[in-house]
């Protein structure tokens, strides 16, 4: 199994209209060698289709109902399994293999469904907050998440010899919850926003990984993956939820989509997990033993955020394809031999001249096609633009995706990744923060961002992105400071003949770089020495859930159903802690960071004025916070400044061992400044000297408000000079992380 | 599909751009580098030596080498010679024999040098571009050519642009300008956004570009044929023929290491590959003796590597079938693509037909235009929607005008009319083109209309109010043409974008306009004299007035012109400009000497210190010693005035060159080139009488 890395080949099959995710199934094994491929999209056309010679061999097309499917499932219960169950708004429809509808059901509900499992006549739909449970057409059992549901699957969970189909939800904050009985039966909070989930199907019984007992006692595996692209094993016992491996998420950006876990490539007896993500990345994984971190053995890009990931006999009966519907609706097939393969290992060179013509001939066919379709284009776009006059504005008109992550691998960043149905050119884009942008050095995409000031200055940043070319998604990477609270807008421009474009708008939020996390990890941060913000007044729970909801992200909209709420909270940038305690008329923030209390009094008070509310508040400084915060920052701000001085002399320093020949003539600092700076070569490359520079402002920056912060705070006076003073002090490569501490103390 | 010959790793740095490929023991190739401090070394692979292995030979020039190029420039010698550019001279080096072939001082600098046979001349010549100059030497090192351009030479090459048999001289400038020269005479000029980094023949009339912004592209004589930009910068470029189909491809040298072959033809990426460190050069040689040519990329740090030509014969069947079954998946995902955009017109198309009352139909005509602000001598683009829809927001893209060439700006007051500024930074002939993003109020939908601009190189003047007396230019251009007036005044209409035609009732004898330049303020007044058919263009900007003449001239299609100017202004500073030269020349010939005679004094106090100390004569070494220390402070001090009045005499030099270039753009066809070489006869011979009549009026 070590190293045992697999090669597959890409067929592109058929384009559909752009697809939400999971609307791509593959009908079981019929009579026929082959399965079918079920594509739902958002022009609500289902198509069911076999793959004969990379050509489609259509069974049904419906007629487009002009409303997106939103899921495409099939039966689960004993012969319903090649039944199609689809979901559009608020309707369920079932129809058979040939395009036959025999099932229609309406919920009276407000939200759209958006995840749906069939079993027998029992229903489980999941819209974006609440989870339901049909039977026989009837609403049994609802229960409402607090946060949005990111998918639902159902898993036979066994409580005490009973086995029962039970709902899976992964919701927005952060947990994944089992429900029985319309009710929570037990939860596993994540450590990241988890996405999809899948079940592991151990088909194969008897995997080096499980003991028989184990299968016995119906303990389900499930995976789970996230945001931001980090993979995770579950096992739901009876009783709790066990953790198994947690695999750390590598340098993609791209979030998973979804996760299928049902072939063995490597044929171990274990299913391996194919990894479907937002920036078109398929992974596949190898369990060697259930338990063990899997290894990844296969990764490409099919460049298309990918929203459907499947494994079947499609385009061939030797071997299953992992079969890939993407969001802009293309649906390829990686297959595991290349088309030709068997012409060109067995039957020689006659049947390999048979396939070349063969292949010559359909090209000719299809490059006919082709030239038809492109007159049929040429009419139509001049139709459309005699009609320019008239409106093409339509809700509908393009299927957009915008999401919006915080990054922290290398360099804490925003990431803000847009899927647009249409290739686009350029992308422009306005906000009221000024935003410093970063490029990828090793992304493919070449891109030229022109940032200009604005005329009136009521913008910030003024950007226009223009790809290199046509592209069906870009990705933007730029940081931001905390502080205040804005938005960028992105205005979409597709290619020249085509007269559309729309925008977007994204908030950033004031404390932006800040991000959630679990009661576990906060353990380790609750130790610290914390300062203390009390708020009190006559405010309901709910009015103080907003205030926070202006603050951060990753907050649900609604305020929780207990009495009293603890959050947890981490800077990603320098990593202070934030904790929030409220409950009606209470609000406590409690934090290391007083620059971070600052910027919540800030917002909450402005917030409650708008309110007309009054509100009281209190603070408590713990002297301690100052050396925890000094810590925090001071060895960043050592090792940028001594780089960013050392950067300059090395050049001349080079120049004369060049001379020299040797480094005999240097002192031993300077010997190994020369030598440490070759080690870090790639480390200077990344960033050039004025980015550097830029965030040694930005930190010093920082250390300034928080001298400023901590003496408003603590009622002390402000030296007139603190700013120069500090500068001053930050920029001696001799200063000691005391003198920093003292300076801001005093 | 392209292999990798060979690769190999150098002990030394490479600086950008500094590396050739000569044959300089006539029978095997060498590689030769700059690297830092000042040295050169040869690197020969096939060297069959006494000293063994010795493959590398260093030579160490010890000044600051700004460029390098090897060819055979004396017919007799039957190998490569070796070409060493530094600021202020060239040197011509056989390597085999260790000797210098010439050595001449070239007081404009050496930026860029270049062998090769120029048009009509029957020698190879060693060209080398300096400070508005490319000049010509011959196997013995005296001046064979001379010429001017408008800036510093950045790049030199030779192309077939004329497709005539003989090969012109493409020059790259720092003024952004690519000059194409048929022996002294400029037959072409291209301009181009930046600085002119890199310029190299690939077939025919084509040639290949590189702009220090970016920009990589292909021209086809004048015309540009396709151009990319990237945000890094194109170290080197050069054609091969590397995946074999008979027609060369476009190279080129990253600074974040890539190396790239693109299409000739679209631009297209065929091939790349990424090194750890900026590409210093790639050439194309036989390097390994083997009759096959072959790609070589140096990077930076030394890193070699070789690319063969892709093989067309063997495995030609595996390719082919590979390319088609590549190709036959292009074309179905062309054809879904296809039919994604079809649906998605219907859809369009429809909603049109079926659109919703509350999705009332925009009117998209919109009319932009260049509005002339005579206030403040300003322009700006004003956007004007026909009905009440709002003006949302631009994307504008132009060359040379916005930073990136493009620019958003977003209009939040929603109203029917938008503007803002265009700020022209030169005078550029450009077109700026738009994508305006028409709505309703609070709604995230645009209908975007695409609007587009032109601009003339003269445009960015403003029509000035008839009162510009007060501020009439002294200095002026008089040239007799055999034009009538409404000749002269539909010129003026197209070049400056003016509706005189129509409105102004023109008196039918003389005829006057003043405009002031949004760019710099200054005003520029047209006249015209029925009478004697004598056109007068006042203006005090002397390059100014050379492009109102190339203009007027390419635009009534003349192409014969003499003219008579005067340029108080200009010529006083040009006086100085010459004074300046004689006395830095004085200077530099008074340092010299003071050198020689330190030297002198140096070698005698080290010989007297070393006496003593074999005599042990302690005193005697201290003193010694002390008095070379400020012997040396001295010569440190005198280098640093030397230096000074170096760059000083360099900066006057340019300015010469270039008052030149600008007095000969006041004439168009034969005067204009005769006017170049009399002045530089002029300058040789220091009769500064004459060049002051030539610059005036084109005859001594």
């Amino acid at each position: 199994m070590e190293g045992t890395n697999i090669t597959l080949y890409r067929n592109d099959i058929i384009q559909s209209a752009p697809a939400y995710k999971g609307s791509m199934k593959l009908l079981p094994l019929g009579k026929r060698t082959r399965q079918k491929v079920v594509l739902g999209d958002t022009d609500g056309v289902i198509q069911v289709f076999s793959v004969k010679k990379k050509e489609t061999v259509g069974v049904f097309k419906s007629l487009p109902l002009h409303r997106a499917i939103t899921r495409v499932e099939l039966g689960k219960g004993s012969g319903q399994q090649d039944k199609i169950f689809y979901c559009y708004d608020q309707t369920v429809v079932g129809v058979n293999k040939k395009g036959k509808q025999f099932f229609q059901y309406s919920s009276n509900l407000t939200e759209e469904i958006k995840a749906l499992t069939v079993n027998g006549l029992t229903f489980f739909t999941a819209g974006d907050y609440v989870c339901n449970k049909i039977e026989n057409s009837n609403d049994v059992q609802q229960y409402v998440s607090r946060d949005r549901i990111n998918e639902m699957i159902t898993a036979r969970i066994s409580f005490s010899g009973m086995a029962e189909v039970c709902p899976v939800l992964v919701c927005q904050d952060r947990s994944l919850k089992v429900l029985k009985d319309g009710e929570v039966y037990y939860e596993a909070s994540l450590d990241t926003i988890p996405t999809t989930i899948a079940e592991v199907e151990s088909v194969i019984s008897g995997g080096a990984g499980y003991s028989t007992l184990e299968l016995c006692i119906g303990r389900r595996e499930i995976i789970y993956g996230t945001e931001r692209g980090g993979l995770g094993q579950l096992f739901l016992d009876s009783d709790a939820i066990r953790r198994g491996w947690n695999m750390p998420v590598e340098n993609s950006v791209g979030g998973v989509n979804c996760v299928c876990a049902k072939y063995d490539f490597t044929g171990d007896g274990i299913p391996d997990i194919i990894v479907g993500k937002d920036d078109g990345t398929v992974e596949i994984f190898s369990t060697g033993d259930a338990v063990a971190q899997p290894e990844k053995i296969y990764s490409g890009n099919v460049a298309d955020s990918v929203s459907s990931i499947h494994m079947g006999y499609v385009t061939n009966e030797e071997s299953q394809d992992v079969a890939i519907h993407t969001f802009s609706g293309n649906f390829l097939c990686l297959s595991q031999k290349p088309s030709k393969a068997k012409g060109r290992a067995q039957g020689g060179v006659d049947e390999e001249i048979l396939n070349i013509e063969e292949d010559a001939m359909r090209a000719e066919r299809t490059r006919k096609e082709i030239e038809q379709l492109r007159s049929k284009l040429e009419n139509l776009k001049e139709k459309v633009h005699r009609n320019q006059t008239s409106a093409v504005q339509s809700s509908n008109a393009i299927k957009m995706n915008v999401r919006h992550i915080l990054n922290h691998h290398d360099e804490v960043s925003h990431v803000v990744r847009v899927e647009i149905a249409i290739p686009v050119m350029k992308i422009a884009l306005k906000s009221d923060l000024p935003l410093e942008f970063i490029h990828d050095n090793d992304s493919d995409v070449q891109r030229r961002i022109s940032n200009t000031k604005s005329p009136s200055e009521r913008y910030s940043t003024l950007a226009v992105h223009i790809l290199d070319r046509p592209s069906k998604r870009a990705d933007f990477r730029f940081k931001a400071s905390e502080g205040k609270s804005g938005q960028v807008q992105l205005f979409i421009l597709p290619e020249e003949s085509f007269h559309y474009s729309q925008s977007h708008t994204i908030n950033i939020k004031p404390l932006c770089l800040h991000q959630a996390i679990g009661r576990e990890e906060a353990e380790d941060y609750l130790v610290r020495p914390l300062n203390k913000l009390s708020i009190t007044g006559h405010f309901s729970m709910q009015e103080m859930h907003n205030w926070i909801c202006f603050c951060l992200m990753d907050i649900p909209t609604r305020a929780p159903h207990t009495r009293q709420e603890t959050l947890y909270f981490v800077s990603t940038f320098l990593d202070t802690f934030l904790l929030i305690n409220y409950q009606e008329g209470e609000g406590h923030f409690s934090s290391d960071s007083i620059s971070t209390l600052a910027i919540v009094r800030d917002v909450i008070t402005q917030r409650a004025t708008l309110q007309k509310q009054r509100l009281n508040i209190s603070f408590h400084a713990n002297e301690d916070s100052v050396p925890q915060f000094c810590q925090l920052i001071f060895p960043r701000l050592r090792g940028l400044t001594s780089m960013y001085q050392q950067s300059s002399l090395v050049d001349a320093l080079k120049e004369v061992s060049a001379q020299e020949g040797n480094l005999d003539c240097f002192t031993d600092a300077q010997k190994k400044m020369i030598r440490s700076v070759s080690e870090n070569q790639n480390e200077r490359n990344k960033g050039t000297l004025e980015s550097k520079k830029k965030d040694l402002d930005q930190l010093v920056g920082l250390v300034k408000t928080f001298y400023f912060d901590w003496h408003k705070f603590s009622g002390k006076a402000l030296k007139k000079t603190y700013s120069q003073d500090i500068e001053a002090l930050l920029s001696r490569l001799d200063t000691t992380l005391d003198d920093v501490i003292l300076y801001i103390n005093n | 599909m392209y292999k990798s010959a060979f690769k190999l790793y150098l002990s030394d740095p490479v600086h950008a751009g500094q590396a050739t490929i000569g044959c300089f023991n006539g029978s095997s190739l060498s590689l030769t580098c700059v690297t830092n401090a000042g040295k050169v070394f040869v690197h020969t692979p096939q060297a069959t030596n006494i000293d063994g292995d010795n493959q590398v030979k260093y030579l160490n020039v010890n000044k600051q080498i700004s460029c390098i190029a090897s060819g055979t420039i004396d017919p007799m010698l039957r190998r490569d010679v070796l070409l060493i550019g530094t600021p202020n001279n060239l040197l011509a080096y056989d390597v085999e024999e260790n000797r210098d072939l010439f050595f001449r001082d070239v007081p404009d600098g050496v930026t860029s040098c270049l062998v090769g046979k120029l048009g009509s001349l029957s020698t190879n010549l060693a060209l080398i571009g300096g400070n508005c100059s490319v000049q010509g030497f011959d196997a013995k090192g005296s001046e064979a050519y001379w010429t001017v351009t408008g800036d510093v030479v950045s790049a030199m090459a030779f192309a077939n642009f004329t497709n005539n048999p003989g090969k012109e001289l493409l020059v790259g400038s720092k003024d952004n300008e690519i000059r194409i020269f048929q022996n002294e005479q400029v037959i072409e000029e291209i301009l181009e956004i930046d600085e002119i980094t890199g310029l190299c023949p690939v077939y025919s009339s084509k040639f290949g570009y590189a702009l220090s912004n970016g920009t990589i592209g292909i021209y086809n004589s004048s015309r540009r044929v396709w151009r990319v930009k990237s945000r890094h910068t194109p170290k080197c470029i050069n054609s091969f023929d590397l995946n074999g189909d008979g027609v060369p491809e476009l190279l080129s040298g990253w600074s974040n290491g890539k190396f790239e072959v693109r299409s000739e033809k679209s631009g297209e990426t065929l091939f790349k590959e990424n090194f750890s460190a900026p590409i210093s050069s790639v050439l194309c040689a036989d390097f390994r003796s083997n009759g096959r040519e072959e790609v070589i990329c140096i990077t930076e740090d030394g890193e070699v590597k070789g690319y063969l030509q892709a093989d067309s014969t063997i495995g030609k069947t595996i390719e082919d079938s590979k390319k088609s079954a590549e190709s036959l998946s292009q074309l179905q995902h062309l054809r879904t693509e296809l039919q994604q955009e079809i649906k998605m017109y219907q859809n369009a198309n429809f909603q049109a037909e079926f659109s919703n009352p509350g999705q009332a139909k925009v009117d998209t005509k919109i009319s932009v235009y260049i509005e002339k602000m005579q206030g403040d001598y300003s322009l700006r683009l004003v956007i004007k929607s026909a009905k009440t829809t709002a003006i949302k927001a631009v994307v504008v893209e132009a060359d040379g005008i916005f930073a990136n060439e493009v620019t958003f700006y977003p209009f939040p007051e929603e109203k029917d009319t938008a503007f803002f500024p265009v700020t022209l930074i030169s005078r550029m002939a450009c077109v700026i083109s738009m994508k305006v993003l028409l709505g309703f109020p609070l709604s995230n939908f645009y209908h975007a209309v695409n609007a587009e601009i032109h601009l003339g190189k003269l445009t960015s003047f403003v029509p000035a109010p008839s009162d510009l007396r007060s501020n009439f230019p002294a200095s002026y251009v008089k040239f007799k043409v055999k034009d009538t007036i409404q000749r002269f005044v539909s010129w003026v209409d197209a070049a400056f974008q003016t509706n005189l035609t129509s409105t102004t009732n023109y008196n039918k004898d003389t005829f006057e306009m003043g405009f002031v330049s949004s760019i710099n303020k200054m005003p520029l007044v047209l006249t015209f004299n029925a009478n004697e058919s004598i056109i007068v263009i006042s203006t005090d900007d002397m390059s100014l007035a050379g492009e109102v003449v190339q203009d007027f001239a390419s635009f009534l299609g003349i192409s014969e012109l003499e003219s008579v100017n005067d340029f108080p202004k200009e010529m006083e500073e040009f006086q100085g400009v010459l004074q300046d030269v004689e006395s830095y020349n004085a200077v530099r010939l008074t340092i010299s000497a003071d050198v020689a005679d330190r030297t002198g004094a140096i070698k005698e106090l080290v010989i007297k210190g070393e006496e003593a100390r074999i005599l042990q004569n302690m005193s005697a070494v201290r003193e010694n010693y002390r008095q070379l220390f400020h012997l040396n402070k001295d010569m440190v001090a005198e280098h640093e005035k030397k230096a000074l009045n170096h760059k000083a005499l360099v900066d006057s030099l340019k300015k010469v060159n270039n008052m030149i270039q600008k007095a000969s753009n006041l004439r168009v066809g034969k005067a204009k080139s005769a006017l170049v070489t009399s002045c530089r006869a002029a300058i040789k011979a220091n009769n500064m009488r004459t060049l002051f009549k030539l610059i005036k009026q084109g005859t001594a």
